[in-house]
């Protein structure tokens, strides 16, 4: 199928399958990249792309397509991977237990993925900077927003995104040096 | 390694500098060494970020997601769908009934002549006792 973003928006607003199915077809890898960069593996990862997919098509009569489909449902992720941080908090707070565990037990991760030790190191890196600098390294680095972009989407001044993103690439370089 | 210079070293890479930003940045880069080596650096682990990340779900991730709407069908959502659109067609109706009746009571009010005060507020025995004349009573 090739139609455009509009008519699949359409589509999928009557109610057809392929249409929805499309949808979550052509945007699976940037809502992956955004929860997994912000979150780091664990078995709440799948739930929380689902989720966002989930919360979209809901809400699909009230999309205006003032925004990019992606740009929205990065939007999403991004939310619920943060709320999805602040209940790990309180629950580490509450138990004492360790996030840590999980990097371990994220079914799908192939044999090649987790040879690959430098790639390791960094998603591990990136897990400890706060959340705040990985969420904008992670839009920019990752995802490719431009600074502009991802201002508007964290409702933030642009210096604010470039100087947090300066920050948290030089933490990052620390973190990876250790 | 100065801080200033090394900001907008890091601003250079995502947005685009002022020509004098961007001479001064020139002209530090080509002095020092350890500048450039730090330049090379930042951007070969921009590089390893970008090429880190894991873009796919476990298989069969739209089938779960179409599972789930199916599931739990909107329906709490549909309502209130249905609620917010009959609230906004009736608000106006509602809202300018009400400013009509407000006028009117205090246009009653004031004037004292369509509908006394006292027939608003008061019911005379008369009125009564023809009320429990109807057979009903």
């Amino acid at each position: 199928m090739d139609l455009t973003e509009y008519e699949i928006i359409k589509r999928a607003r009557l109610g057809h399958e392929d249409a929805v199915k499309e949808i979550i077809e052509r945007h699976e890898q940037q809502v992956a990249a955004t929860v997994i960069g912000i979150l780091g593996f664990g078995p709440e990862v799948d739930d929380i792309g689902q989720e966002t997919f989930v919360q979209f098509l809901r809400s699909l009569n009230k999309f205006r397509g003032d925004a990019r489909v992606g740009t929205y449902l990065t939007r999403i992720a991004i939310n619920l991977s943060l709320n999805e941080l602040k209940r790990r908090k309180r629950y580490v707070r509450f138990s004492g237990a360790d996030f840590q565990e999980n990097i371990c037990s994220y079914p799908d991760r192939t044999e090649q993925e987790k040879a690959s030790d430098a790639k390791e190191m960094i998603r591990q890196g990136l897990q400890k900077l706060e959340p705040k600098f990985r969420t904008i390294i992670v839009l920019r680095l990752i995802n490719g927003y431009t600074t502009r972009e991802i201002a508007k989407m964290l409702h933030l001044p642009q210096g604010t995104v470039l100087s947090r993103l300066a920050r948290g690439q030089a933490k990052l370089k620390e973190i990876l040096k250790a | 390694m100065d801080k200033r210079i090394l900001k907008l070293l890091y601003r250079s890479l995502d947005s685009p500098l002022k020509k004098k930003d961007k001479e001064r940045l020139d002209k530090a880069l080509e002095e020092s060494e350890e500048l450039r080596h730090h330049q090379i650096e930042i951007m070969s682990m921009r590089q390893a970020v970008a090429e880190s990340a894991s873009r796919s779900f476990p298989q069969g991730f739209a089938e779960r997601i179409m599972g789930k709407m199916q599931r739990s069908p909107n329906a709490k959502n549909g309502l209130v769908a249905q609620f917010n659109t009959y609230t906004a067609v009736f608000k106006p109706f509602a809202f300018a009934t009400l400013t009509i009746l407000i006028v009117l009571i205090f246009y009653n009010i004031a004037h004292d002549e369509l509908l006394p005060k006292d027939k608003i507020f008061y019911v005379s025995d008369l009125m009564i006792e023809k009320i429990l004349q109807v057979p009903v009573f």
